[in-house]
């Protein structure tokens, strides 16, 4: 069982009357009103110290991801913090989660920034690839919808062919012409792990089990909410008779650890109130513009959504409390026992070896954050550990060690034919 | 989204597939449809078809959005329709009608063939874009309550005039979608470098409570095309929707000018 410490970077200074003042924390959040660079210098170091630490406390990664326009997700460009925790880190897996692929122009740049993290880590990179929500695709960068989909797997594609390839190679595709493509530098790993974190979609899922690509499920909504992804991803497993390994998949999870349920009450309540309710304050006409999603998922979801009850959604009208969030377990909240159990029943229930913590949310200061990962890395993940010994996580970087060596072999039989 | 009785469906040459409806008797004309599905257009139809054979190719993508490959651009969208017309053995000059989305595909078919095209009669159609004037985000047009959000008193209102039918929305979405293709970003495809090739008698229509697509766009596609002439009347973005036989007796005056 493995445990990654990601971090989506909030801005922790929305005020209190955030959504009487403003439709949406995406988009149209304006920056100069609410955003000030000098407490942001703070903000990222403090971050960035976070994840640091969950490097020195056992996680087996450290994550970050890509968001634009967006007062939750202060990280435009992953690269940026994963090549500086490529120097901060020393163990810990570089969780690139990732690449929005269909933004880069010509997204070879994307190769060779991932590439340089891979080899100032010594080959620790996982490289994501997510589409990206219609906020950051179609209304930050403007993509078109109807053909962003197919963009981002033109660019997926390029890039690993830009790793693997032999000799520089010419791409005429039908969103990039590039005469010729010939990345410097080449990563460490022959091929880094590839991660999809994507929406639930069978299309998503084939494409990924037969790519071999790790299927992400980046829910805030817990369990209760991914349930049904995860069922509908393991249907197809077994449908394409691929292993049902658990560590084809991960799934994203808040915790908060105290000492006691009461105790993480009062010290976590108005920090998962701020991210559900002002993180997540999202104008719903911009979730999901016509083509975003293909007509097959729309009339899957219009069904869903005739048959499902209410589901959590971003841009809910209304606002949750801290005992909402608790009970629907969004946030696993309460002391070590309680955190690890919940969590284990979430992880046999969606039969998952990757688990993305998330022991930072919404406006939670540094010290609590701290101690919450800390608490989390000593006293919960232990004994989780052993679970799912007896599969081998073929979505790994390779250890580092036989990685070189493998590379330094290979030079040698070059040398010697 | 299936098509009902009466489209008929067509193979072209460069291996796409065209829908159109025809009705009517009289001289061949073209209409080309707005954003929304085509099904509100039917009374503006029938009554042009009392005067007119009415060929009304559906866009694009409209029935199935896979139909958009190969069609990247607006000078592809143009072929689009000449392919059909001459698949359909329409080789003379005839008149063309087109409502917003369909008004700027008109108004490129009219600039990329100036010789196929007559008379132009284009209603609030998209095409241009300026900055002070910014016409709609339409890709964040709510697909159940389109048809109000495009209405007058549209703006910022969310009544679920469709919010019973399931298919009503896939078919609304996918329009849409197909629509955005050639509007998204900015309505702006390069057709104001290309509207002076335009040599067809052309009439330009505009709500005057348009606030999709500003009524100050009539002035900008008048300028810019030799002998245009505008008309500015009561209404929204959907005029043959909302008003369509006063539309209809409109557009067949002017058809009918000299």
């Amino acid at each position: 069982m493995k445990f990654h410490c990601f971090n989506l970077m909030p801005w922790p200074y929305l005020p209190d009357d955030f959504r009487e003042r403003y439709p949406s924390v995406w988009i149209d959040a304006p920056a100069a009103e609410l955003y000030d660079g000098r407490r942001g210098r703070q903000v990222y170091n403090d971050y960035l110290e976070l994840l640091r630490a969950a490097d020195d406390a056992g996680f087996d990664s450290v994550g970050v991801n890509e968001h634009h326009f967006n007062a939750y997700g202060l990280m435009p460009s992953p690269n940026l913090m994963g090549a500086i925790l490529a120097r901060e880190t020393s163990r810990a897996k570089i969780l690139v989660l990732g690449n929005s692929a269909a933004l880069y122009n010509p997204p070879i740049r994307v190769a060779e920034e991932m590439a340089v993290i891979d080899v100032l880590s010594n080959g620790r990179l996982i490289a994501g690839f997510p589409v990206g929500t219609a906020m950051d695709s179609v209304f930050s960068y403007s993509q078109n919808p109807t053909t962003l989909r197919d963009k981002y797997h033109e660019a997926v594609d390029l890039i690993l062919k830009a790793w693997e390839a032999d000799r520089p190679f010419a791409w005429n595709g039908r969103y990039h012409k590039l005469r010729y493509v010939s990345v410097w530098p080449r990563p460490i790993q022959a091929r880094p792990p590839v991660w999809i974190p994507g929406a639930s979609s069978v299309e998503v899922w084939e494409w990924c089990i037969e790519s071999g690509f790790l299927y992400a499920y980046l829910s805030f909504f817990g369990l209760e909410h991914s349930r049904a992804t995860l069922e509908g991803y393991w249907e197809t497993v077994e449908r394409l008779r691929a292993e049902p390994n658990p560590y084809r998949t991960a799934i994203v999870q808040f915790v908060a650890i105290a000492d006691s349920d009461a105790e993480a009450e009062r010290l976590y309540k108005p920090h998962g109130e701020y991210f559900y309710n002002r993180c997540l304050y999202v104008d719903p006409t911009y979730a999901q513009p016509p083509g975003y999603v293909s007509t097959r998922t729309l009339r899957r979801n219009l069904e869903r959504g005739v048959r499902g009850g209410p589901r959590p959604s971003i841009g809910s009208s209304s606002e949750v409390s801290w005992k909402d969030i608790v009970e629907r377990g969004w946030i696993v909240a309460g002391s070590p026992a309680t955190v690890k159990e919940r969590l284990l029943e979430t992880i046999k229930a969606a039969n998952v070896g990757h688990v993305i913590v998330q022991p930072h949310f919404g406006s939670l200061p540094k010290e609590l954050a701290l101690n919450n990962l800390r608490r989390f890395a000593s006293e919960v993940m232990p004994e989780l550990r052993p679970l799912y010994g007896e599969w081998e996580d073929r979505w790994w970087p390779a250890d580092a060690e036989s990685a070189s060596m493998a590379s330094k072999e290979s030079l040698s039989l070059e040398a010697g034919r | 989204v299936t098509l009902t009785a009466g489209w008929t469906t067509l193979a072209l040459k460069g291996g796409q597939r065209a829908h159109y409806w025809r009705t009517g008797a009289g001289p061949e004309l073209l209409y080309l449809h707005s954003l929304l599905w085509p099904r509100d257009e039917g009374a503006f139809v029938s009554e042009l078809s009392a005067a007119f054979d009415v060929i009304m190719p559906l866009a694009p993508g409209y029935e199935d959005l896979e139909e958009l490959q190969g069609i990247e651009d607006s000078h592809d969208l143009a072929l689009f329709y000449d392919d059909l017309l001459r698949e359909l053995g329409v080789d003379g000059p005839l008149d063309v009608v087109g409502h917003s989305f369909g008004g700027m595909i008109g108004a490129e078919l009219a600039a990329h063939f100036p010789e196929r095209v007559r008379r132009l009669a284009l209603i609030a159609p998209f095409g241009l874009w300026a900055d002070d004037q910014p016409t709609a985000d339409l890709a964040r047009l709510p697909a159940r309550s389109i048809r109000s959000s495009l209405s007058v008193a549209g703006q910022g209102e969310g009544q679920s005039s469709l919010a019973a039918d399931p298919e009503e929305v896939i078919a609304v979405t996918q329009g849409m979608a197909a629509a955005l293709k050639f509007l998204w970003p900015f309505p702006d495809q390069g057709l104001s470098r290309r509207l002076h090739r335009i040599s067809a008698k052309t009439r330009i229509y505009w709500g005057q409570d348009d606030w999709v697509n500003p009524p100050s766009y009539a002035q900008r596609f008048a300028a810019a095309i030799d002998g245009a002439t505008v008309e500015v009347i009561p209404g929204g973005h959907l005029l043959l929707q909302d008003t369509p036989v006063e539309m209809a007796e409109r557009v067949m005056a002017f058809m009918a000018s000299q």
